[in-house]
């Protein structure tokens, strides 16, 4: 259910930007209450309402008085916008880094990734990595 | 009802009183058929009845008895507060001396009527503070006062036990000793000459028993409340 | 209406013994808190104060701003639940006792108590003494929550009880806790298993509070450090080092350190991999005799509790 790699709240926030940068969850679609995620997850409640509290202070999520939470319509294009830039700088950084120190050209890497460009297609596969350190 | 009154009516357990009086009704039925068994092989001189009254003191006791250590900590656990508990003790205790004292008397008139329907001489054999067995009144307020003092003393004897520490059972048991037997005494006699000589009063003998014993029965019961005020409840298994 | 706990100065000798030592501490109504410690530390002592199923030495105990002991307006209130089952007797069926209890409940929920009982199978018309520990222990935490008290407290009333009946209770107390909030005080030692339940967590430790804060908080307080050993070393030096291991090149060290952005990168850096520390870790590594980490926070934590 949960891992040890971060706080509870930091992991529902986290799951919950995964499925709104996954689609799972669209722009003004209602999010479980913190009670039922408190009940699903078997946590305090106080506990999801920081992880929600967090989410609306992103902007990701927001509240709707007395009715409940819902995605904020430009949620997704934020988030993977951010998916975006912290893709370049943790990710293909790192790996150009590591090229460079293994001792591999950088021309042998681009190669190899219009190779992949090419069989893969147009396929687009959402980032699930929940090994993520989390934002 | 609040759940207050609710609590005291039905202390401590609802239909106790009722199952009380109906061993009361069972067992005077039992000492007829005995007294009936006893018509049979020999003779009925006196009462059988004032003999079966004997137990009933233990009777009385005995609920009290029962009563405290298992159920104080059930209603301590169920935010009643001691005071309240005790209250309710004292409420139970006087309605069962009541109870008990009216089947006791009941049951002299009753056995009046069958020893005359069967020809047996309805006689006393002990000297008590009433007169005549069927003046149920002063039969009443007798053997009320009785079961008062006996139940009290049984109520402060068992709170002493049930504190435990400082060995408060055994301080209590000689004081409930001494508040019961003059008491006991000045209802039904059968003790000490003085006493006899004191007591030549002639219908002033349940005024004597009254004097007696209420304050023993009010002493008996103070002492049952001092010592289960602050009484801890324990966990019954040693805590982790 | 919620009530709020209050204690201060609080004191319990058992002749020698000191059991519970200037105990100063309030709890939030309407939460679920958490009271953890070592066996002996004085939770079940505690615990039996608020209910006032002892009078402490010295100090006052408030809840809802009046005093506990011997206060009918306030112990009607409360409920403690005990694995020792102290509101119930062994001859006794277990019907007799959900009905002892309802009439002496006012807020008692008797369909709740016919759910759970269900729930966990408990036979209504056992004798209480024949029940297996299991039984006892769900029949007591079935009249604990029946009972709506607006301050319940379970002292390890879980103990006896099976991992699915256990989860039963964590999933029917957090449901009842958010349809009718209460104030619930959970002791356990099962830390890791119950803690997500709680928002404040209260370590005591051999009578006195050790910590006392949300769980977020306190948990945020340590961190595990994994990754080489040299890298781990130079990495950790300076700070409070709880406990560690090693295998082979490998060293993990648990720190009582939350660290900032820059560690944080520079760890990514270095291939250390940063995790938080379990309470259960925080918990065994805080409250060692022989460890000097009485952790700085904590005492201000406890004066906070004013």
């Amino acid at each position: 259910m949960f891992d040890d790699h971060s706080p509870i709240y930091r992991q529902i926030a986290e799951r919950i930007r995964t499925d709104v940068l996954n689609g799972v969850l669209v722009g003004d679609e209602q999010v479980m209450s913190t009670n039922q995620y408190a009940a699903f997850y078997r946590i305090n409640p106080a506990t999801a309402a920081k992880a929600f509290q967090q989410l609306v202070d992103e902007g990701i999520l927001y509240k709707k008085r007395g009715i409940g939470m819902f995605v904020s319509p430009q949620a997704g294009a934020h988030l993977r916008e951010r998916h975006r830039d912290r893709f370049f700088a943790d990710v293909v950084a790192p790996m150009a880094a590591e090229a460079r120190a293994v001792g591999i050209p950088l021309a042998d890497v681009i190669a190899h990734l219009r190779q992949l460009d090419r069989d893969g297609g147009s396929e687009t596969t959402g980032g699930t990595d929940d090994g993520r350190q989390p934002a | 009802m609040t759940p207050r009154t609710r609590t005291i009516a039905g202390f401590p357990v609802p239909g106790l009183l009722a199952f009380i009086g109906l061993i009361g009704v069972g067992y005077f039925v039992v000492v007829m058929l005995a007294t009936v068994g006893i018509a049979t092989w020999g003779d009925v001189s006196t009462s059988t009845w004032e003999q079966g009254t004997e137990l009933a003191r233990l009777f009385a006791l005995f609920w009290v008895v029962w009563l405290i250590p298992t159920y104080l900590a059930p209603y301590v656990a169920h935010g009643v507060t001691r005071r309240e508990f005790v209250a309710s003790t004292v409420v139970f205790v006087v309605a069962e001396a009541a109870l008990l004292a009216a089947l006791v008397t009941a049951g002299y008139l009753v056995e009046r009527l069958v020893f005359e329907a069967a020809d047996w001489p309805h006689v006393l054999t002990d000297d008590h503070a009433f007169g005549s067995p069927t003046h149920a009144a002063t039969v009443f307020v007798s053997y009320g006062l009785t079961f008062l003092v006996w139940a009290s003393v049984g109520a402060m004897v068992t709170a002493g036990f049930y504190r435990h520490e400082g060995g408060w059972g055994l301080v209590a048991l000689p004081v409930g000793i001494l508040l019961l037997v003059p008491s006991d005494l000045a209802v039904d006699s059968g003790g000490p000459p003085f006493l006899e000589a004191f007591l030549d009063l002639g219908g002033g003998r349940l005024g004597l028993a009254l004097l007696l014993c209420l304050p023993s029965a009010a002493l008996a019961l103070a002492g049952a409340w001092a010592l289960l005020r602050d009484v801890p409840i324990r966990s019954k298994t040693p805590a982790a | 209406m919620t009530l709020d706990i209050e204690i201060d100065d609080l004191h319990l000798r058992y002749g020698e013994l000191t059991a519970l030592d200037d105990v100063r501490l309030r709890l939030d109504g309407g939460k679920i808190h958490g009271l953890i410690g070592r066996n002996g530390a004085g939770k079940s002592s505690l615990l039996a104060i608020l209910a006032a199923f002892r009078k402490p030495t010295s100090g006052t105990v408030r809840i809802g701003g009046q005093p506990v002991f011997e206060n009918p307006e306030i112990t009607h209130q409360v409920c403690l639940v005990r694995s020792t089952g102290d509101t119930v007797e062994d001859d006794d069926k277990v019907e007799e006792a959900l009905r002892f209890a309802e009439r002496l409940r006012p807020a008692w929920d008797a369909e709740l108590a016919a759910r759970l009982v269900d729930r966990f199978h408990i036979p209504l018309r056992h004798a209480i003494g024949k029940l297996s520990l299991g039984q006892r222990c769900a029949l007591g935490v079935t009249i604990g929550l029946a009972t709506r008290a607006p301050v319940t407290m379970f002292d390890e009333s879980h103990l006896g009880m099976d991992a699915p009946s256990r989860y039963a209770f964590y999933d029917e107390l957090l449901a009842d806790f958010m349809a009718h909030p209460r104030t619930f005080v959970v002791s356990t030692h099962l830390i890791d298993e119950v803690s997500p339940l709680f928002e404040e967590v209260t370590i005591l430790d051999r009578g006195r509070i050790l910590v006392h804060e949300p769980l977020d908080t306190l948990l945020a307080r340590g961190t595990a450090v994994t990754g080489p050993a040299a890298a781990v070393d130079r990495f950790v030096d300076g700070f409070d080092v709880l406990a560690e291991k090693r295998l082979g090149g490998t060293r993990s060290a648990m720190v009582y350190a939350a660290f900032d952005e820059g560690r944080r990168r520079w760890a990514a850096e270095a291939g250390l991999e940063l995790g938080p520390l379990s309470l259960q870790d925080l918990f065994v590594h805080l409250t060692q005799p022989t460890e000097p980490a009485e952790p700085a926070g904590s005492t201000s934590a406890a004066e906070e509790d004013a």
